[in-house]
């Protein structure tokens, strides 16, 4: 059959699927042969060549113990604050090295630790959870992972060279800007490389669970980590960019003396604080969801019984994400704003209780109907419970604006937060380490014994240190100072945290030691040590790494317990795509709401290209911290041309044949474009990122305007209005084209296609050039809003350079045969792409060239 | 072409984004009481007078509940239309009823939560009556 632009493969033959038809046996001599197959196609590299894998389990294990590497770093730098601390006038560290410290601690507990941690995991089970292979994109996975790591050494090592950041873990203005030494710019552009990578992991896990899961799951049969990963993913995509923009900011102010945080000049510190914490504070939340979702996957488990009120919880879940981007400015009580503002986000603190209490209820209702198995993950939840509880209610009592400003930057503080966080994701994370430990090391099971000292160890050691930190707070010992006097009558509380922090340590140690020592094999080798009910438990023992033999047809919420026979299908290669026909690595794509089956994926596997992308995008970042611009450029043109030729070789190639078996009847197409691509979503995902950041600087500019009653300033110069006429057309018009090349290339006319992309590369060179000569003339250092007018022109320029890549991308693909009228996915990524840059053009077009008229 | 570009965006995402519609109706409520007080307060008012605001986001917080509400109504209608309280029948779990019936609860929960939340973030333009 021949297929064309217009009249494409379509999925056929029999869904859904009958139960004759999965009772019916499978021919073992085929089954075989197939698994061989799949075999040398999952295959990991050996050797030095190991390091080059990139399949979920490797890419999550190294992620996460680098996360908990990252985490006992930070955690010897809390116990050595608290060694200064545990008695009066100490002299074990100066005032400097203890700010590098408690900024390094917090930092590091928050970007190196808690957000990459959910991100390993999520990487680590999601796949198994969804009964897919791997990852929709794995190699996107591991340039996020090398970037961490890189990153994080950087980040983390300037502690090493007395060189460390040391303005609070929220680096406010106007003391981080005037700070001479290099610490400020190691945590932005650190911080900003890892906050890159984060976004990769919330693209990824976001199709992961739109697309990637199993034949028959509907969004109302996924496991309730699917849910909350949505969620937070979602999360992510909204409050990482204000931080993102907002560094932007802060780094054209420190670099080049843009005066975005200077008073002096027009500019104005409160808004470093508000996009701070309108990242900060759903932040946390962002850490809490998914290990709270650990929680709700232990649960039911150690309950027996599936959970009582799902859709409680996902009520739950998307409350909270939404009602926790309401919260920033309680971060702020002392800032003076109007009372009124204090107002809004002290309600909306309180009403974020609801939702947060719910899932409480919905655990525990679980727990009370169904038979509680006394085991190790669930006295971490316990314990999870109990603290994140007692840290909830301080949290009610901060949300009250009168309180707040009474113990605002206290101890009391430090004892709130270490409660939610330790409560809110320490524990529940624990849980799942004991938990998942079998899953991941295939059979394999923790202490018990270890894990009940561990457990205790730290249970009563973190409430003997934190406990008492409310009192000393009540009795006003301020957060971040580095010693105190005699005089204070605070010795014995802090000599009494200082003590328990070293019990905290203990019990790390313990839990450290069991995960790593060598555990032999007769500690049993079952495939699901837990009787738990959903489809992680399926896996191979032992390993393959293929993820899943075939994948499942599912019915029900927990198919382990509620559809009979499904390992022994899954094993017997009776579902779906249990052969792989030209020996590519593959998953299945499924519909959003109800699964249906639509194509195969191909997917990608070990590739050096990764790795070398991510150096030189750490270079890119990482120059530029000590002022050396050129080979930061150099970088940057590397890290493009890498990830260039990742993609050309390597994505949306043009398949053997247009469709294949998958099994149980169904034929399905081998490629998809358009909305059906999982890299068309990865592309929109990222694109309302990328919005979300470019509202941050729209959002400054209102900012400054309500903030300042010269703004902007009566004798300035503004953007040359027929230059910003000039680049809206222009690019609007460079839209246009490309919008048309991709309807004119699927319709079969390539050449009339490839003129119209040739067309729009031109279009957005002269906007460009013209988006350069409307703002020449300003001088961004002389006041905030020359300054925010180049900022705005300096962002719409790089992605006009992103713009005009994808462009030419297109044009070379279809020359060089790579993409067809049939085989277009790359031309409908781009228009997608261009559909945000043309936004953003005629939004920066409007507010460049039309607002300062009426505002002023 | 143009039938295309609506197919564009079908991929039922749409379906699964109503359940937030609700709380995004709390969004949208919430960053206008806030940027309308401050512009109000910096901008248009001189002397501290909040009636004004206090009518016209009063106004708001009606229209927003009434969102909420019809929301909710459309979120129980599904619920009802998945099989919820009908007499003498099994509720499934593998098919579109269930699927629905999960979407209209979760919406109706979610527009409890949003309508709560509008109440909470409105009481404080009513109750304190100044800028200060």
């Amino acid at each position: 059959m021949r297929y064309s632009g217009t009249d494409r493969p379509q999925a056929s033959g029999i869904w859904p699927p009958t139960e004759e038809m999965l009772a019916e046996p499978v021919d073992r001599a085929a089954q075989a042969a197939r698994e061989d197959r799949l075999r040398e196609a999952w295959d990991e590299p050996t050797g030095i060549a190991y390091w080059t894998a990139v399949n979920n389990d490797k890419v999550g294990a190294w992620y996460s113990l680098t996360a908990l590497f990252f985490m006992l770093c930070a955690g010897v730098l809390a116990l050595l604050m608290r060694v200064q601390l545990a008695v009066p006038d100490n002299q074990f560290l100066d005032a400097d090295r203890f700010n590098q410290f408690f900024t390094m601690h917090g930092s590091a507990m928050m970007f190196l630790f808690a957000v990459p941690m959910f991100e390993a995991i999520s990487i680590l089970v999601l796949p198994a959870f969804l009964g897919a292979r791997d990852m929709p994109f794995p190699r996107l996975s591991a340039y996020g992972y090398w970037c961490f790591l890189i990153g994080g050494i950087f980040v983390m090592g300037s502690v090493l060279f007395d060189s460390g950041p040391r303005g609070g873990w929220f680096m406010y203005p106007p003391l981080s800007t005037l700070d001479d030494g290099v610490g400020a710019d190691i945590w932005l552009l650190g911080l900003s490389f890892i906050e890159v990578a984060s976004i990769a992991a919330a693209v990824e896990l976001i199709v992961g669970v739109l697309k990637c899961r199993p034949p028959g799951m509907r969004v109302n049969l996924m496991p309730l980590y699917a849910w909350y990963v949505l969620v937070v993913g979602g999360m992510i995509l909204f409050a990482f960019p204000p931080l993102i923009a907002g560094d932007f900011l802060f780094e054209m102010e420190r670099s080049f003396d843009w005066p975005f945080f200077d008073p002096t000049r027009g500019g104005d510190p409160m808004l470093w604080q508000h996009l701070f914490w309108i990242f900060g504070h759903p932040e946390v939340y962002i850490i809490f969801l998914p290990s709270i979702a650990i929680a709700a996957m232990v649960v039911p488990t150690v309950a027996q019984r599936p959970i009582v009120g799902y859709s409680w919880i996902v009520l739950s879940a998307v409350g909270v994400g939404f009602l926790s981007f309401g919260l920033w400015v309680h971060h702020m009580f002392t800032t003076g704003l109007p009372n009124i503002s204090l107002g809004f986000f002290s309600a909306a603190s309180e009403a974020v209780v609801i939702p947060t209490g719910i899932q409480i209820f919905v655990f525990a209702a679980t727990l009370m109907v169904g038979k509680v198995k006394k085991s190790l993950p669930m006295l971490w939840i316990a314990g999870a419970l109990a603290i994140f509880t007692l840290g909830g209610l301080t949290g009610v009592m901060l949300a009250i604006a009168p309180f707040n400003w009474a113990v605002h930057d206290t101890y009391f503080v430090v004892a709130h937060l270490h409660y939610t966080l330790f409560g809110g994701m320490i524990f529940p994370v624990m849980a799942g380490v004991y938990y998942f430990y079998p899953f991941i090391r295939k059979g394999k099971m923790m202490s018990e014994t270890l894990g009940r000292w561990s457990f205790w160890l730290i249970f009563v050691g973190f409430n003997a240190a934190f406990l008492p930190m409310h009192y000393t707070g009540m009795m006003g010992m301020p957060r971040r100072v580095y010693t105190y006097g005699e005089s204070m009558d605070w010795g014995w509380l802090n000599m009494l945290s200082t003590v328990a922090s070293f019990v905290i340590a203990a019990g790390f140690l313990v839990f450290v030691y069991d995960l790593l020592r060598k555990k032999k094999d007769f500690e049993g080798r079952q495939r699901n040590p837990w009787n738990a009910g959903t489809l992680e438990w399926s896996h191979d023992v032992p390993e393959e790494n293929w993820g899943v033999r075939t994948i499942p047809y599912i019915t029900t919420r927990y198919p382990l317990w509620q559809q009979p026979q499904m390992v022994e299908r899954m094993d017997a290669g009776r579902f779906y795509l249990g052969d792989t026909e030209f020996g590519h690595r593959e998953t299945l794509v499924t519909s959003v709401l109800d699964a249906k089956p639509l194509h195969i994926q191909r997917v990608t596997g070990p590739a050096y290209i990764t790795m070398l992308a991510a150096g030189f995008t750490g270079g890119a970042f990482i120059f530029p911290t000590f002022h050396i611009y050129g080979p930061a450029i150099v970088c940057g043109a590397f890290a493009i041309v890498c990830v260039l030729y990742w993609l050309w070789t390597s994505t949306a190639q043009i398949p053997e044949a247009p469709t294949g078996d998958v099994g149980l009847g169904l034929t399905l197409p081998r490629y998809a474009s358009g909305s059906d691509a999982p890299g068309w979503w990865a592309v929109w995902i990222t694109m309302l990122g990328d919005a979300t950041a470019f509202a941050s600087l729209i959002f400054g500019f209102f900012f400054y305007w309500t903030a300042s009653d010269n703004f902007p300033p009566q004798d300035t110069t503004h953007a040359d209005g027929g230059y910003v006429a000039a680049f809206a057309v222009l690019l609007a018009l460079s839209w246009v084209a490309t919008r048309m090349a991709r309807g004119i290339h699927r319709g079969g006319n390539v050449a009339m296609g490839r003129i119209l992309m040739a067309a729009g590369i031109v279009l957005t060179l002269t906007g460009g050039a013209a988006v350069y000569t409307a703002v020449s003339d300003l001088r961004p250092t002389e006041h905030v809003y020359p300054a925010l007018i180049c900022g705005l022109a300096v962002w719409l320029g790089a992605h006009l350079m992103l713009g005009v890549i994808g462009q030419g991308y297109c044009l070379a693909r279809s020359l060089a045969g790579r993409m067809t009228p049939l085989y277009d996915a790359d031309l409908h990524n781009v228009t997608l792409l261009w559909h945000f840059i043309a936004l953003q053009s005629l939004v920066t077009a409007a507010v460049i060239g039309l607002l300062p008229g009426w505002m002023s | 072409m143009k039938a295309q570009g609506k197919t564009e965006f079908r991929t039922g995402v749409g379906t699964l984004l109503k359940i937030s519609l609700a709380p995004t109706i709390w969004a949208f409520h919430f960053v206008i009481c806030y940027g309308a007080t401050a512009v109000w307060c910096t901008k248009l008012t001189a002397s501290g007078d909040t009636v004004p605001l206090q009518t016209w986001l009063s106004a708001l917080t009606v229209a927003a509940l009434a969102g909420i509400v019809a929301c909710g109504i459309n979120g129980w209608r599904t619920w009802r239309r998945g099989g919820y309280g009908e007499d003498g029948h099994t509720p499934g779990i593998g098919d579109t009823e269930s699927r629905a019936r999960f979407l209209g609860h979760a919406t109706v929960l979610l527009s409890v939560v949003s309508f709560i939340g509008v109440i909470f973030v409105i009481t404080p333009v009513l109750l304190i009556g100044t800028c200060a």
